[in-house]
C-alpha cells in the first residue's frame, strides 16, 4: 500500500509538471499582455515588461517559472491584486470555495446517493417517474439559471434568504443549493441505474434465501456494490467543487477561489492562470489517489499495485 | 440412509404460480401437489422452464418479480406460507428452509468477507453472541469439509474456488439448523469431479443431520443417487411422482420415458445413439388445452390433445398424469 502511494505521488509530481508545462506555453501564445490596455502607453508597458521579467525569450520565463515552482511560489499577481503573491490569494480564496464546495457535496452525496436507491426499489413506480424527471431536469438546467432563478424566487420574491455574501448562515443555503444540484442528480441517477443491476444479482436472492430484510439487502448488500460509478464521478467532483463555482460566486458575491480561475485569463494575470491551475491539477490529481483507495475499500476483488 | 417418521413437514397443494409480463400471464406452476416427510429426500426433475425452481422458490416466498402465488397452499409444519406476511417469511427462511443455488459464483456477494455473510444469518436468527457464532461459523466449514476455517472466514469469495464456494452456500444454508434444505441444481455449475464431492457431501450431511431437502435438478443420475422419491415436472405440471425404484424402473409418463432414453449409458453398444425428446416445450402464456405434452408425445392419442389427464394412481405413492395410465387401468378393468 505505502510502495504504490509513493509511485503514485511520483506519478503525480510529473502530471503537474506536464499539465503546468502545457498551460504555460498556451498562455505565452495567447495574445495580449497583463499590462495592456487603452490607457497605458507602450514606454510604461516596456517598462512593466522588464520588471516582471516578461521581455525575456519564453524559455528563460518557462525556466524560471519552473524553478520559483519547486519551490513553493507561485509568483505574483500581475494586475488582479498588484504584487500580492498568488500563494497568498489562494490562500485566502481557498477556504471560501472550499467551505460552500465541502457543503454542496456532502448535500450531493447524502441525498443523491439514497435518492438513488429509493428510485431504483421503486423501479416503474410513480416516485420513481418523479426522481427520473427532477433528476433529468437537474442535470439539463445550467448552474447560471438555476443560481439566478432560485435567487429570484427565494430572496427577492420570498425575501426568505439573503441575496449576497456569506455573512450569516442562512446565505449559504443558496450557493450550496446551486452548486449541489447538479451533482445530486447525476449521482441520483448513476446509483440507481448501478443499484438496478446490483439488485438483479444473484447474491440479492441469497441474501433474501437468509432472511434479510429489503432494507439490509439493498442499504447492505446492493448498496456498497454499486458505489464504484459513484466513486469514479466523486474525485473529479470534489476537486472542481471544492475549488469553487465560477457562476455560483459570481452571482452569489462570493469572494471564492471560482472567480480567479475566469479573471486571470480575462486579465492575462499570468501568475494566477497558472497557480490556479497547478493548484486544480494537484488537487484532481490527489482526489483521483484517494478515489483508487476508496476502490479497495468497497470492492476487495479490485487489486491496487498491478 | 436417515430415519424418515411418517410425519409431514411440508405438504403443497394445487400450487398455482404465475408471471405477469407484458407479453401476458405466463403460467410458469400449473396446481403442483406434493408431501414432504421429516428426513425425506425428495429430487425435482425437469427441462429448464418446466417450472421447477420457481416452485421452490415458492416455499421461501422469494419469487422474483413480477412472479405470483395465484392458488394453492404451501403446509409447511401446519402453518400455510402463502398466507404469511413477509415479517413472518422472514422468519421462516434461513432458519426453517434454506437454500443452495445454481451458481456459486455468483451467489455470494463478492464485497463482503464469507465469515460476515454467514455470521449475517447467525445473528438474525439465534441468540448466540459473538465468540459462539464465530464457532458455530468455523464447526460448519469443518463440517462441510473447507480447511483452515479459522483463515478461510476472513476472506472473500473471489479467493474460494467453485467448488468451495458451493460448500460456503451450504455451510450459510445449515447454519440455523433448517429443517428443510431447498438444493437448487446445486451441482449444475461445477465440473464433475466436484459435482461428485458435493454430492458426497450433501449425502453425509443428510445422514448426520437429518433434515428434509429437495434437490432440484435435470440430471438424472444425482437423483438416483441422493433422493428417495422423484417428482419430474414438465410444463407446469408434475406429471410423474413416485419412489425412486418406480421412476427409473416402471415410469409410467412418455416423458419420462424420454428423459430416460435420453441419459447416456455407461454400458451402451458402441453406435448406439441417445434418443432425444423431438419438439419443443409448450408456450405457457397459451397452455394447451389437453395434456401439454401431448405434441411431443410418439403415443398421443385424441383424448390427449382435448382434455387434460386426471392424476391416475398407478402404485403404491405412484402418480402419472397421463390417458396413458388411464387406458391402462380401464383395460385391467375389462379384463378381470
Amino acid at each position: 500500500m505505502a510502495k504504490y502511494i509513493v509511485k503514485r505521488i511520483f506519478g503525480a509530481v510529473i502530471t503537474i509538471f506536464i499539465a503546468a508545462t502545457i498551460t504555460f506555453l498556451l498562455m505565452k501564445f495567447v495574445p495580449g499582455s497583463p499590462f495592456t490596455s487603452e490607457k497605458t502607453n507602450e514606454i510604461a508597458e516596456a517598462a512593466l515588461n522588464e520588471k516582471y521579467g516578461l521581455d525575456k525569450p519564453v524559455y528563460v520565463q518557462y525556466g524560471k517559472y519552473l524553478n520559483q515552482l519547486i519551490h513553493g511560489d507561485l509568483g505574483v499577481s500581475y494586475k488582479i491584486q498588484k504584487n500580492v503573491p498568488v500563494v497568498d490569494i489562494i490562500k485566502q480564496s481557498f477556504p471560501v470555495s472550499a467551505k460552500i464546495g465541502g457543503i454542496a457535496i456532502l448535500f450531493a452525496v447524502l441525498f443523491g446517493v439514497p435518492i438513488g436507491c429509493v428510485a431504483a426499489l421503486k423501479r416503474g413506480k410513480v416516485l420513481d417517474g418523479i426522481i427520473r424527471v427532477v433528476s433529468t431536469t437537474g442535470i439539463a438546467i445550467p448552474g447560471f439559471v438555476l443560481a439566478t432563478g432560485s435567487m429570484l424566487l427565494f430572496s427577492i420574491e420570498l425575501k426568505w434568504l439573503p441575496t449576497y455574501g456569506l455573512d450569516k448562515p442562512s446565505s449559504y443555503i443558496l450557493p450550496v443549493f446551486t452548486l449541489g444540484f447538479y451533482p445530486m442528480c447525476y449521482i441520483a441517477r448513476i446509483m440507481r441505474s448501478s443499484m438496478l443491476e446490483a439488485l438483479g444479482q444473484d447474491y440479492i436472492r441469497t441474501a433474501r434465501a437468509k432472511g434479510m430484510t429489503q432494507f439490509i439487502t439493498t442499504f447492505k448488500h446492493a448498496m456498497k456494490n454499486s458505489l464504484i460509478p459513484v466513486i469514479t464521478y466523486f474525485g473529479p467532483l470534489v476537486a472542481y467543487t471544492l475549488t469553487g463555482g465560477f457562476v455560483v460566486e459570481k452571482v452569489f458575491n462570493i469572494n471564492g477561489l471560482g472567480r480567479y480561475f475566469i479573471k486571470s485569463i480575462e486579465n492575462r494575470d499570468y501568475n494566477i492562470i497558472m497557480g490556479t491551475t497547478v493548484f486544480l491539477a494537484t488537487l484532481i490529481i490527489l482526489m483521483n489517489l484517494v478515489c483508487d483507495i476508496l476502490y479497495k475499500v468497497v470492492d476487495p476483488r479490485i487489486k491496487l499495485d498491478q | 440412509m436417515a430415519e424418515t417418521n411418517n410425519q409431514s413437514l411440508l405438504s403443497v397443494n394445487d400450487l398455482e404460480v404465475s408471471f405477469f409480463t407484458y407479453a401476458g400471464e405466463v403460467k410458469a406452476v400449473r396446481k403442483i401437489s406434493y408431501d414432504l416427510k421429516f428426513g425425506e429426500v425428495m429430487g425435482i426433475v425437469g427441462e429448464s422452464g418446466s417450472g421447477k425452481s420457481v416452485s421452490s422458490f415458492g416455499l421461501m416466498g422469494i419469487i422474483p418479480e413480477p412472479g405470483k402465488i395465484i392458488g394453492g397452499s404451501i403446509v409447511f409444519e401446519g402453518r400455510d406460507i402463502t398466507k404469511m406476511s413477509e415479517k413472518e417469511l422472514i422468519k421462516i427462511r434461513g432458519k426453517e428452509v434454506s437454500m443452495i443455488f445454481q451458481d456459486p459464483m455468483t451467489s455470494l456477494n463478492p464485497v463482503f468477507t464469507v465469515g460476515n455473510q454467514i455470521d449475517e444469518s447467525l445473528r438474525k436468527h439465534t441468540e448466540l453472541n459473538k465468540e459462539q457464532r464465530k464457532e458455530r461459523i468455523i464447526e460448519l466449514f469443518k463440517l462441510v469439509g473447507i480447511n483452515q476455517p479459522e483463515k478461510r472466514i476472513k476472506q472473500y469469495p473471489h479467493e474460494f474456488s467453485g467448488g468451495m464456494r458451493q460448500r460456503v452456500m451450504i455451510a450459510m444454508a445449515l447454519a440455523c439448523n433448517p429443517k428443510l434444505l431447498i438444493a437448487d441444481e446445486p451441482t449444475t455449475a461445477l465440473d464433475v469431479t466436484i459435482q461428485a464431492q458435493i454430492l458426497e457431501l450433501l449425502k453425509e450431511l443428510r445422514n448426520k443431520i437429518n433434515m428434509s431437502i429437495i434437490f432440484i435438478t435435470h440430471d438424472l443420475g444425482v437423483v438416483s443417487e441422493i433422493c428417495d422419491k422423484v417428482a419430474v415436472m414438465y410444463a407446469g405440471n408434475i406429471i410423474e411422482r413416485g419412489s425412486i425404484d418406480d421412476i427409473f424402473y416402471n415410469p409410467k409418463h412418455p416423458y419420462t420415458w424420454g428423459l430416460l432414453k435420453s441419459v447416456p449409458k455407461i454400458n451402451a453398444d458402441e453406435h448406439e445413439r441417445l434418443i432425444p425428446i423431438e419438439g419443443t416445450p409448450v408456450d405457457l402464456i397459451n397452455p394447451p388445452q389437453g395434456c401439454a405434452f401431448a405434441p411431443r408425445c410418439e403415443h398421443c392419442m385424441k383424448i390427449c390433445l382435448t382434455k387434460k389427464p386426471p392424476v391416475c394412481q398407478v402404485g403404491e405413492n405412484h402418480e402419472a398424469l397421463c390417458w396413458l395410465s388411464v387406458k391402462e387401468e380401464f383395460e385391467k378393468e375389462a379384463s378381470k
